[in-house]
């Protein structure tokens, strides 16, 4: 297979599957009860990651974490998807952590990079937006504060 | 689901504390005034939008920092985005493969059509050998959990083994205690008798003297050896071992007699073993531990067949006498012997005037069956004969048109004349070398039916409720039914049978090959276990005893088998 296939793309990450995909996937997963394959645990957890629910992300991610714990040699991989699935959860620190372990062990990963990037840029962009209301909150915080004090005063 | 329900009412829960007046305020000064907050909101570490989220979430971790060290490199031949890849139906990905030049097919050339086949095909390909390998993987995750599942089971294996080892030893305590208090009953008995007794006037001394001689007799009588009281029955656990061996696993092997081994039996699944050899040895084995409880001597020749139940141990002998014993005294005293010769003997029956050939025995009856061509039956409580049933006058007088010619000869003269007996209360059958069963009544001492079919000499038998299995020198095994009188079931085997023994789930006989014959009843398979499974050379089986999957068996060579079946 080309090495472009070895991990998805990452316009994949916002294309989510068809309900009917998502349904064969979750079928596989329950149907394999206790003894539920590696490979079955991905496919549905990646389907989920790629869904437009939160619910679904955050299963996704839990079972990729399960992976992550239960099989060493599917690690690395593991934390590209795991970095992803943060990502799109909103969990940017997380997402940085998987992404930074992941540089760490192969710097020149051009998909890693990329997703590293992705993921810098939305924090500066939230950042932004962050300070506007952490300010706010404390503009609010400083007036009730101020409100107690000079209610005390008296 | 679970978790994000869970996940939802957390969410709602911090909503509705930032919402909620006074109280709330409070709680976020609180907050506001730690230390560890405001490091929290000052450093950038983490944005707002993670704030609201996090707070909930990431309160269950999902990968501690210590799980984040050991990422060995990556060695699969495939990803699991390709294994994603390969899993889903065939016509998205094909259909993307279309993407793009759906709308120029039909200015493609010949060639160009060509090379595009070619490409899918190749694709086809490619994902053919991801499945192929998923597949192959799948197939080594799994060897790996079955391996993973069986070092579990010995685990729980020997767990098992350990309890039961120490339910025998408690319940030992208990059956030893129970005893101890039933003897100082007794004790106590003797001592008011005695009492009332000394306290009489000499008046009344002699009028007693008639009762005296009675309490005397009385006092006498219980310090006579009786049938141990104590029953098996009454033990609250039973061993449940062996039915977590692989059938046809050996669970132990012990080496008994210096010659092949003419009868054994046992009371219960790891309990104690008697095993007879033709090396004149009588010997009283722990199953549990495979040891050597004692070596019964008392008898001159060699024992030929023997029953253990409740702790009464019978053995019949080429001596012609039989030897009934408190086999409890032999597990619980095995040095008594060395003090005196009979300190385990309860009886010795020595009416037959030839060679024992079988026993039998069931609460106080025991039925005997010799080379004298009688069977006599005997009261266990006294050790008495009861009766004695002639067969060949039996015969004559029932059933004239039977040659007896051949019940004096028999069909084989290497075959014991009285092959087998088993009693239940009035009832007793009987195998013999003439190759027919007889069911007698006890009562009036008469024959009430011959099965006649086996075409040899009848070496075994056995009967339960329903069923009356019949092993015999023609090399057959026959199941009668009881209430009908006819053949229920009926198989061979390549030479003659020895020894059967059978329960609900399965018929276990020797026929002097080098295996155990097993007949499983509810499947009706066939099977063989023992030496000779993998070892063509094994010596022969010579008698097999088997209670609830539990096979113990003796073979030419002196040694004992203990076998799961």
């Amino acid at each position: 297979m080309k090495k472009e296939d070895y991990l998805p793309n990452l316009v994949d990450i916002e294309s989510p599957l068809s309900d009917e995909e998502l349904y064969v996937l979750s079928q596989q997963y329950n149907n394999e009860g206790d003894f539920v394959s590696v490979q079955t645990r991905f496919n549905y957890a990646w389907g989920l990651i790629k869904s437009r629910k939160v619910e679904d992300q955050q299963l996704g991610v839990q079972i990729l974490a399960q992976v992550y714990k239960d099989t060493p040699s599917r690690r690395r991989e593991c934390l590209y998807y795991l970095a992803i699935g943060s990502y799109k959860l909103g969990e940017y620190t997380d997402a940085r952590k998987y992404c930074d372990l992941l540089l760490q062990i192969e710097p020149d990963d051009p998909q890693s990079a990329k997703l590293r990037q992705i993921i810098e840029d939305k924090l500066a962009k939230e950042g932004m937006i962050g300070i506007a209301i952490v300010g706010g909150v404390i503009a609010v915080g400083a007036a009730v504060l101020g409100a107690v004090l000079s209610q005390k005063k008296r | 689901m679970s978790d994000v329900t869970h996940f939802s009412k957390v969410v709602a829960a911090t909503a509705s504390t930032l919402v909620s007046g006074d109280l709330s305020q409070s709680h976020v000064m609180r907050d506001i005034s730690r230390p560890a907050f405001q490091k929290r909101i000052f450093s950038f570490s983490k944005r707002p939008s993670e704030l609201v989220r996090i707070t909930s979430s990431s309160k269950d971790v999902l990968l501690p920092d210590e799980m984040l060290v050991d990422i060995p490199s990556n060695e699969n031949q495939f990803s699991l985005f390709q294994g994603f890849q390969a899993t889903l139906p065939e016509h998205s990905v094909g259909s993307q493969l279309l993407l793009g030049d759906g709308s120029k097919v039909g200015e493609k050339s010949a060639r160009e059509q060509l090379v595009e086949g070619k490409k899918s095909l190749s694709h086809k390909l490619d994902l053919l050998e991801v499945r192929k390998a998923l597949a192959a993987n799948e197939i080594t995750e799994i060897d790996a959990r079955v391996a993973h599942l069986q070092s579990m089971r010995q685990i729980v294996f020997d767990r098992v083994a350990s309890l039961e080892q120490q339910e025998f030893q408690l319940e030992s305590e208990v059956l030893r205690i129970d005893a101890e208090l039933e003897q100082m009953e007794e004790e106590k008995e003797e001592v008011i008798q005695r009492h009332d007794y000394e306290t009489r006037t000499p008046e009344e001394l002699e009028d007693d003297v008639v009762d005296l001689k009675s309490v005397s007799e009385k006092l006498q009588s219980a310090s006579q050896k009786t049938l141990p009281r104590r029953n098996l029955s009454r033990r609250k656990t039973q061993p449940t071992l062996q039915q977590y061996y692989e059938p046809g696993n050996k669970i132990r092997q012990i080496k008994a007699h210096s010659d092949s081994v003419t009868c054994l039996d046992f009371d219960i699944p790891f309990g104690t073993m008697v095993s007879a050899g033709m090396d004149l040895g009588l010997k009283v084995w722990d199953l549990s531990r495979g040891d050597l409880v004692t070596d019964l001597k008392g008898h001159n020749a060699s024992v030929t067949c023997l029953q253990v139940d409740n702790n009464v141990l019978a053995t019949g002998s080429a001596d012609a006498t039989i030897r009934v014993w408190n086999l409890d005294q032999v597990v619980s005293n095995p040095d008594a012997q060395d003090e005196g010769d009979d300190a385990y003997t309860i009886h010795v029956l020595d009416s037959h005037v030839g060679e024992i050939s079988a026993i039998h025995f069931s609460d106080h009856t025991l039925v005997s069956g010799s080379a004298d061509k009688t069977i006599r039956q005997w009261d266990l409580n006294t050790g008495r004969c009861v009766q004695t049933l002639d067969v060949i006058w039996a015969n004559s007088a029932q059933n004239a048109l039977y040659s007896n010619d051949r019940l004096r000869t028999g069909f084989d003269a290497n075959a014991p004349f009285i092959g087998a007996v088993q009693c239940r209360d009035a009832a007793l059958a009987t195998g013999t070398a003439d190759g027919i069963v007889r069911l007698w009544d006890l009562r009036s001492g008469q024959v009430q039916r011959t099965l006649q079919g086996h075409t040899a000499a009848v070496t075994c038998l056995q009967f339960d409720d329903v069923h009356l299995a019949t092993g015999s020198r023609d090399r057959s095994v026959r199941i009668w039914d009881l209430r009908m009188g006819n053949i229920f079931d009926a198989f061979a085997y390549d030479s003659p049978i020895t020894s059967l023994d059978f329960d609900n789930r399965r018929i276990a006989s020797t026929n002097g090959e080098n295996t155990v014959k097993i007949y499983d009843r509810a499947a009706e398979k066939h099977w063989s276990l023992g030496r000779g499974e993998g070892d063509p050379e094994a010596p022969e089986s010579t008698v097999v005893k088997t209670k609830e999957g539990y096979l113990v068996e003796g073979g030419g060579d002196g040694v004992v088998g203990v076998w799961a079946c």
